[in-house]
């Protein structure tokens, strides 16, 4: 299957329009001027991930926590449910909230430090 | 009455970054902060993206401030006072209400570094009612992620600056529907990143050159009239269209808390104070750093900016801050909305101009010239307005006005 | 059963002026609003002008009702303990004839006014126009805080036994014996009422069974700028009256800005700000004053003016008897809010005297304003006035305590703000509203998201996060 995806480059402000071509067992950029746009492109196209940054409730109102690492982009809501499910009565910075969410190499620990 | 060697206003990366660098140059130092915890604006940033540049690991804002705050604590030449307010700055003293009572403060030199607040609908002259719903990003991030509500199911964002961008994506992974972005000009100041992460991703419409028109709503907002503008950014009538929606979110820009300090002078741009190499005022005895000097993009140049003005300000406490008596102006062509600092002691050694760009450039050279001596060069790949750059050059061979073009 | 001797509708100034006259003489009052504060329509959106009384044409209700009230107002600001500014009023333009004929309908109404020449007006106010040459100056015009004046009327009256019923829907009134007045919420009895609903003036007059009028809604819009805007705004300054307004005034506050409108445009009774407007206001101006930056501007409001005919209509009604009508309310209402409340007395047939044991309420001081030895003593005794709300006006959670246990109880974040000014500096509350907000839940017992910004339908979240259900 060809897929072809247009997207700017976020490496640098310079924000190049890249075309990325997607086949089978390969993948082709063009309109990049450096490598980095290479890389980000091959990366967006064929496994996009973000670190997720949202809340935990617990009885003492809502405390930040994030995935520590970048998780597929496609899960950000599930991960959102998953940390919904949880009821803490208090949590402590950078507890680990859920070991490998949602099967990912990601935790979610607690940042919020009040 | 308190008395300090430097005293530091504000506790956010600015103001603890002044102060752990000023007790690092020798300095007791006070800190003063009018919430009650140090971290600023941080606390309520939960998302990530800081401190790659300072701590060489990607944080999140409550993380960074967390760092801060234990460097802070652990250095015992620095004493911290929560819920402070300065409420006026005097000859090398302030008056301060709040935990500490009426107090007065003498300090031998002091930091300003209170950071923005946001823009507001009055500041824009937003048209139409005055319901609820209509909210600044900043307010809206606090009552989302500190005090865990959410402001409205149907959101328009007006502006896109980044705390807008990034409560796009805050507002959408908590329940609420962001319907558009809209953007009165025809880019955005807001990182690409962010534009990439916080709307593409969730599939929310940036839409240039197009501003709300009106606010709908008596007691709560029930929509907007919104369309494009012309090119002075005046409204055409004929692209007018209603969108029903309960919130907007103003993401229109920072201006500078320099309310309790508006006997120094200031730049016109910036809305800061205009300050010389040594991020010291035209009070020499009162410094300035971080976003209530200018708006920065990162708050890792916040903290490394701050840390040289609370060296500075460590220096000039202890009579150390020497300048030459030859000061060079700083001047800048029609590409640059502005350079910082404003002048340059001629001397030894190397200086740093921050500036931003009035265009966007690809592969140009940025030069810092005295006459026709040219002192430094920067080759850009790509610059754009929204980001804040530098320039880094040996001063020694500056003896008069030292001007930055684009060649 | 209880039967009160008047039930006011309408808690704007004249409504909560009579209810506060009312409750002095002794009779038993309830004062009914469908908002959730006293003084949320045009009361809380106009110039807060004190007028002198030079304006309105000599032997109309409009010029004894004004005259009357400008008298009465120091003595009664000063009984509240609310900031009256006597800072006059400077009517400036170079029609000469014009001007003297002010000076003369002035002095019919016995009011007191001097004619300056340019170097006089130019000492008086460093930035008027250049081409000004002469002006017409009122000694006794005032400003005052439209919304604490009738705030504090309210807590005092409230004091001294008066009763106040606000987010009240009202469905029917029937006479028999004495009124029967039927809300949403419940029944109350009464042997008069009065109608100063204002705007909402004909709604109550259709269920009164009482004379509708033919009422005009203009709109009228205002530029605020920031405190700290150091231009020198010392007194009111009007442009020469024309017949539609006063003009685009330029006034400062009590609190140390200064306003700059009102439009008058015809209008609903929706109180928009206009991009129309706002340019009208810029360009007017210009001729009386010069180098205004309107970025210094902090907010923009509209306010809506009733207008019924030419003067004040004040009246018994002659349809239902024990009704009094008050209709067309506009300028100079706010001044004349005392005077209107001692004619209502006398329509009703009661003496204007005063109980001897009336009490006096605390005035609306904020922590920052008060003496230093009282400052020490909030300290030593409560932690509350240590810890800062709104950092722009330097308003501490003492003062918003202070102002949620009032007489009259607020629990509106606007209602707040006009009692402590937090949240009207130059961050217009982006800081504190969230503040101000868990204040007022935590004090009040509700929920954070239950909160009021201002009226019924204005909660100021919907809900937790992720807990918001699409329709």
């Amino acid at each position: 299957m060809e897929e072809e995806k247009k997207m700017i480059c976020i490496m640098c402000p310079m924000g190049c329009e890249l075309t990325v071509k997607k086949t089978e067992n390969d993948v082709q950029v063009s309109g990049n001027t450096c490598m980095r746009g290479v890389t980000f492109a091959k990366e967006e196209i064929s496994n996009p991930k973000r670190v997720v940054t949202t809340l935990v409730k617990t009885a003492n109102g809502v405390k930040s926590c994030k995935t520590t690492k970048p998780i597929p982009k496609e899960l950000m809501f599930d991960c959102v449910k998953e940390i919904e499910k949880l009821k803490l009565d208090k949590v402590e910075f950078g507890q680990v909230l859920i070991k490998q969410v949602l099967g990912t190499d990601a935790d979610v620990i607690v940042t919020s430090n009040d | 009455m308190i008395n300090t060697d430097v005293l530091v206003i504000g506790g956010g990366p600015a103001g603890m970054a002044a102060a752990l660098s000023a007790s690092e140059n020798g300095s007791k130092v006070v800190l003063v902060e009018r919430d009650n915890i140090l971290g600023g604006i941080l606390n309520q940033c939960i998302h990530n993206g800081f401190g790659l540049h300072y701590f060489h690991e990607e944080l999140t804002g409550p993380e960074f401030a967390y760092r801060f705050r234990k460097l802070v604590e652990a250095d015992k030449n620095i004493t911290v006072y929560t819920n402070t307010l300065v409420t006026k700055i005097g000859e090398k003293f302030v008056e301060v209400m709040g935990a500490l009572g009426n107090e007065r403060i003498n300090a031998k030199a002091i930091v300003l570094a209170m950071g923005c607040h946001e823009r507001t609908a009055g500041n824009i002259n937003l048209c139409g009612t005055r319901p609820m719903g209509v909210l600044t990003a900043g307010t809206v991030q606090k009552m989302v992620n500190i005090d865990g509500k959410i402001v409205g199911k149907d959101v328009v964002i007006l502006g896109s600056g980044d705390i807008g961008l990034i409560m796009a994506r805050r507002l959408t992974l908590e329940g609420a529907k962001v319907h558009m972005v809209l953007e009165i000009n025809q880019t955005s100041s807001g990182l690409r990143r962010n534009i990439m992460q916080c709307l593409e991703d969730f599939d929310i419409p940036l839409l240039f050159s197009h501003t709300v028109f009106e606010v709908v709503g008596r007691d709560r907002v029930e929509g907007i009239y919104y369309g494009e503008v012309d090119e002075n950014f005046k409204p055409i009538e004929s692209t007018r269209k209603f969108l029903k929606c309960d919130t907007v979110v103003l993401s229109v820009g920072l201006v500078p808390e320099m309310a309790v300090a508006n006997f120094v002078k200031t730049s016109n741009i910036t809305n800061g104070a205009v300050v010389n190499e040594f991020y010291q005022t035209e009070k020499g005895w009162l410094f300035s750093c971080g976003n209530i000097l200018h708006v920065h993009d990162l708050v890792d140049n916040v903290a490394l900016e701050a840390k040289q003005a609370g060296k500075f300000a460590s220096l000039y406490a202890s009579n150390k801050l020497l300048a030459s008596d030859n000061v060079l102006e700083v001047e800048h062509s029609k590409d640059f909305s502005y350079a910082l600092p404003a002048t340059i002691f001629a001397g030894q050694g190397n200086t740093e101009i921050k500036f931003r760009l009035k265009a966007k450039i690809i592969k140009k050279t940025i030069v810092a010239k005295c006459g026709d001596v040219i002192l430094g060069k920067k080759f850009v790949l790509a610059g754009v307005p929204g980001e804040m750059m530098s320039i880094t050059f040996d001063k020694s061979g500056a003896n008069k006005k030292i001007s930055l073009e684009i060649v | 059963m209880k039967i009160y001797d008047c039930i006011v509708i309408g808690a704007g100034v004249v409504g909560t002026s009579i209810f506060n006259k009312l409750t002095r003489i002794g009779k038993t009052c309830l004062l009914l609003d469908k908002a959730s504060d006293v003084a949320t329509g045009a009361s809380k959106a106009n110039s807060g002008i004190v007028h002198a009384g030079y304006d309105p044409k000599p032997e109309s209700l409009k010029a004894k009702l004004n005259v009357r009230g400008n008298k009465l107002y120091p003595q009664i600001c000063q009984r509240l303990g609310v900031k009256l500014n006597h800072c006059g009023a400077l009517v400036v333009g170079n029609d000469l004839e014009k001007i003297e004929s002010l000076h003369q309908r002035a002095k019919l109404n016995g009011v007191k006014t001097e004619i300056w020449g340019k170097q006089q007006i130019q000492n008086k106010v460093p930035c008027i126009n250049d081409d000004i040459n002469s002006a017409l100056y009122a000694v006794d015009s005032y400003v005052v805080s439209p919304y604490l004046f009738t705030i504090s009327l309210a807590d005092e009256a409230i004091l001294n036994g008066g009763e106040i019923a606000l987010e009240e829907d009202l469905i029917s009134v029937k006479k028999k014996d004495c009124f029967e007045i039927t809300t949403k919420k419940g029944t109350y009895y009464s042997n008069h009422i009065i109608n100063s609903a204002g705007a909402g003036y004909n709604d109550v007059a259709k269920i009164l069974g009482t004379e509708q009028k033919p009422l005009e809604f203009r709109r009228g819009e205002y530029f605020v700028f920031d405190k700290t805007y150091n231009l020198d705004v010392p007194c009111t300054i009007f442009p020469l009256p024309s017949v539609v307004s006063k003009g685009i005034l330029v006034t400062p506050t009590v609190d140390g800005n200064f306003l700059v409108g009102p439009t008058s445009d015809e209008s609903d009774d929706c109180t928009k700000v206009t991009s129309k407007g706002l340019q009208k206001i810029k360009e007017n101006v210009m001729t009386t004053i010069k180098g205004i930056n309107f970025k210094k501007s902090i907010r923009q409001f509209s306010g809506i003016r009733v207008i019924c005919g030419n003067d004040f209509v004040i009246e018994k009604s002659k349809l239902v008897d024990g009704v009094i009508n008050l209709a067309g309310l506009c300028s100079p209402a706010l001044t004349s809010a005392p005077a209107i409340a001692e004619m209502v007395l006398d329509l009703l047939g009661y003496e204007n005297k005063e109980l001897d044991n009336l009490k006096q309420i605390e005035p609306y001081v904020m922590f920052k304003d008060k003496p230093k030895d009282e400052q020490q003593k909030l300290l030593a005794t409560d932690e509350n006035y240590k810890n800062i709300v709104c950092k722009c006006e330097k308003i501490t959670k003492g003062d918003i305590l202070f102002a949620l246990n009032r007489p009259l109880k607020v629990h509106s974040v606007d209602g707040v703000k006009r009692r402590t000014n937090a949240g009207m500096g130059g961050c217009q509350g982006g800081f504190c509203f969230p503040k101000v907000v868990e204040n007022i839940a935590q004090e009040n017992g509700i929920e954070f998201e239950k909160v009021l910004k201002e009226n019924r339908g204005s909660e100021v979240a919907v809900g937790e996060i992720r807990e918001v259900h699409h329709d």
